[in-house]
């Protein structure tokens, strides 16, 4: 009868600490969903992207049914200043409606901005993983391609690559991933080379797991959080290297629109048509700005060392 | 401090190796190559020529024979011992490549490690002239933009860490965002739509009036054609000298020492400019090689959109030409001035930080 009051104090204590624990423990991604959901800065720059994507997703549709214009059919001769009924962002020098373009430029580079980061990611998820927990001559010979690609401004690479192998929209994305995976490499080598000493990692190979089951079983997981942080701005810094690639008219080739190459004909047109040099740059500005405020945004709101 | 700056040059010559394997594979692999550019450019060439041009090319030898061609010359791998003017030597390479019974006339190449980086396909000129004369040009903008973003960049820096917290220091903040996010290129077309087309304040592009001689005065008697891009190119400086320098301020300024010396009843101007900002000063020297790596990458779309000449535009429209050549050399100097200028920038953090040591 005792032991049975006993048993039932014990299991109610178990229950209340749980439950303390639950609440005072929250795990660090419910904080910083919570910290997030306060910045009002971050969740502005969240819906304004959101918007964007949307926008772009949904541009064939609203170009069709809602402006009545296509993106690509010219008329001769005409710039038609910003507000002309019909052309809400006017007319680029071929008669192209600009907001028509605008969004369908969208897909494209948010495509590319994208998929490019993604892809940036998953190399350097792989080369740093192979490089931190193998350490010896592997690190050494990838460290060696690392310093190498480092010493060259990103944007000669960019522009030897594309303009020698005239790259589509698709093979524009390997070649910005090609050029943009040295930094998230070193970023992952570095966590892995601390991750690699831990005692769980010890244990895991003591009871005979191989070096591939304990990197993606045990330091992949660790890593996920640390390199997603990096994908907003990792999007944005590659929207500005894809858009002044089509600036220079060597990264996505015309009619196809981008951000960029919108903007490549407007140093001609600066007396007759300014807002054709507006109009892209002001997407692209606040395009990146706000990637880069979230990414700002939620680096704070994962780091543990951030005080509520 | 020899020794460490010994080890440190030597640490680099892998890297300029690495550079120069790089830029050679890119231009073998493109397609088309040097010798369809070269047909391509003169269509009524006869196939005897073309296999002239092919034999020069050296396109018959295997693939690390022409890198080592490129790199250290060939006037070592055939060369005429009796001058007769035919060559009856040969070192790793045959003295009858193409295998027509003739021997090869003598290599004439001196390779890029001698400075010889071959004939320019479009201005036919030595590709050294042609990108020597663009050298100048660019230093010259870069170094005028680093040391404005120094100038402007490290006190902001240092104010917003005394400040922090206050209207200026978020100001700051957001104002290096706003210019990390703004595509160069635009803010560049921007200024040019409002001060040279609408104010006619400054010109449009180059870098200085038009000479027959190509000469410019010097750089202060035509500041009206560098403001403008000196400005593009030193935002970037500018926002990353004040956050770093804001960064470095703050946590030099947690330091024990600096308690010390408000606890010896300095005052906070004493406590902030001399123990702190000297302090927080130095690991901005490490900041010198990446800064000049950016310096050089935005060069290339400012030169282009302000017609500026230097390196940057020569490497843009060498690369839409497909002049591989000059192609090849500008890539090699951009590498060589970045690895320079980590060099430089380890160094000079080496000797003024007593902390590092030199084993």
């Amino acid at each position: 009868m005792t032991t049975d009051i006993h048993e039932k104090a014990a299991i109610a204590r178990l229950k209340a600490e749980q439950e303390a624990g639950l609440r005072g423990g929250e795990s660090l991604m419910t904080k910083a969903f919570r910290r997030l959901r306060r910045d009002r800065l971050t969740m502005t720059a969240l819906i304004i992207m959101s918007l964007l994507t949307l926008a772009a997703i949904c541009a064939p549709l609203i170009t069709d049914l809602v402006l009545h214009v296509d993106p690509n059919s010219t008329e001769y001769d005409q710039l038609l200043p910003i507000g002309t009924p019909g052309h809400l962002l006017g007319t680029d020098d071929l008669g192209r409606d600009l907001l028509a373009r605008l969004l369908h430029a969208g897909r494209i580079s948010l495509t590319i901005g994208f998929l490019g980061a993604t892809i940036t990611l998953a190399i350097g998820l792989l080369l740093g993983m192979v490089m931190g927990y193998f350490g010896g001559r592997v690190d050494d010979t990838l460290n060696w391609l690392i310093t190498t690609l480092d010493s060259l401004p990103t944007i000669y690479l960019l522009i030897i690559v594309s303009a020698l192998f005239r790259p589509s929209p698709e093979a524009l994305i390997l070649v910005l991933a090609f050029t943009g995976w040295t930094g998230a490499t070193r970023l992952v080598r570095g966590q892995t080379i601390s991750l690699r000493e831990r005692d769980y990692i010890l244990s895991a190979r003591s009871i005979g797991s191989t070096s591939w089951h304990i990197m993606i079983v045990h330091i992949l997981p660790n890593l996920i959080s640390v390199t997603a942080i990096s994908l907003a701005s990792g999007i944005g810094g590659l929207i500005l290297a894809e858009s002044a690639l089509s600036f220079l008219s060597l990264g996505v080739q015309p009619p196809t629109a981008t951000w960029g190459n919108m903007l490549s004909k407007a140093q001609n047109f600066f007396n007759r048509g300014v807002h054709m040099a507006i109009v892209p740059g002001v997407t692209i500005f606040v395009t990146v700005l706000c990637l880069y405020v979230i990414g700002d945004g939620v680096r704070d709101a994962f780091d543990p060392t951030t005080s509520e | 401090m020899v020794k460490y700056i010994l080890r440190r040059l030597l640490q680099a010559v892998p890297t300029f190796f690495g550079i120069t394997l790089l830029a050679y594979v890119l231009m073998t692999a493109a397609p088309g190559g040097p010798l369809g550019v070269l047909y391509f450019s003169n269509p009524k060439m006869s196939n005897s020529q073309k296999e002239k041009l092919a034999l020069q090319l050296g396109v018959h030898d295997p693939v690390y024979v022409q890198y080592l061609r490129w790199l250290i010359g060939d006037d070592w791998m055939r060369w005429d011992s009796d001058g007769d003017g035919v060559a009856d030597r040969a070192a790793l390479s045959e003295l009858d490549a193409d295998g027509d019974g003739v021997p090869e006339p003598p290599g004439e190449r001196r390779g890029v490690l001698r400075g010889d980086f071959g004939t320019s396909f479009f201005s036919k000129r030595p590709v050294l002239d042609v990108i020597s004369e663009r050298i100048m040009p660019t230093l010259e903008l870069s170094i005028a933009s680093l040391t404005v973003g120094i100038l402007i960049g490290v006190p902001l820096g240092i104010l917003a860490a005394v400040r922090k917290g206050s209207i200026f220091d978020n100001i700051t903040r957001i104002l290096a965002v706003v210019f990390d996010a703004i595509p160069g290129f635009w803010l560049a077309l921007m200024l040019l739509i409002i001060f040279a087309v609408t104010f006619h304040v400054v010109p449009l592009g180059g870098r200085c009036k038009t000479t027959l001689d190509d000469s410019c005065p010097p750089i202060y008697q035509r500041l009206e054609y560098m403001i403008l891009p000196i400005f593009v190119l030193a935002t970037g400086p500018i926002a990353g000298y004040s956050r770093f320098t804001r960064a470095s301020m703050l946590d030099v300024i947690g330091q024990d020492y600096i308690r010390t010396a408000r606890a010896k009843g300095l005052g906070e101007r004493m406590v902030w400019f001399k123990h702190g900002a000297r302090n927080a000063l130095m690991p901005i020297a490490t900041f010198l090689g990446p800064s000049l790596t950016g310096l050089l990458g935005g060069a290339v779309i400012t030169e282009t959109i302000f017609s500026y000449p230097g390196l940057g535009r020569a490497l843009t429209s060498a690369a839409t030409q497909r002049d591989y050549p000059v192609v090849m050399a500008a890539t090699i100097y951009a590498a060589v001035a970045t690895i320079l200028g980590y060099l430089i920038s380890d160094i000079l953090y080496a000797l003024i930080d007593p902390r590092v040591r030199f084993d």
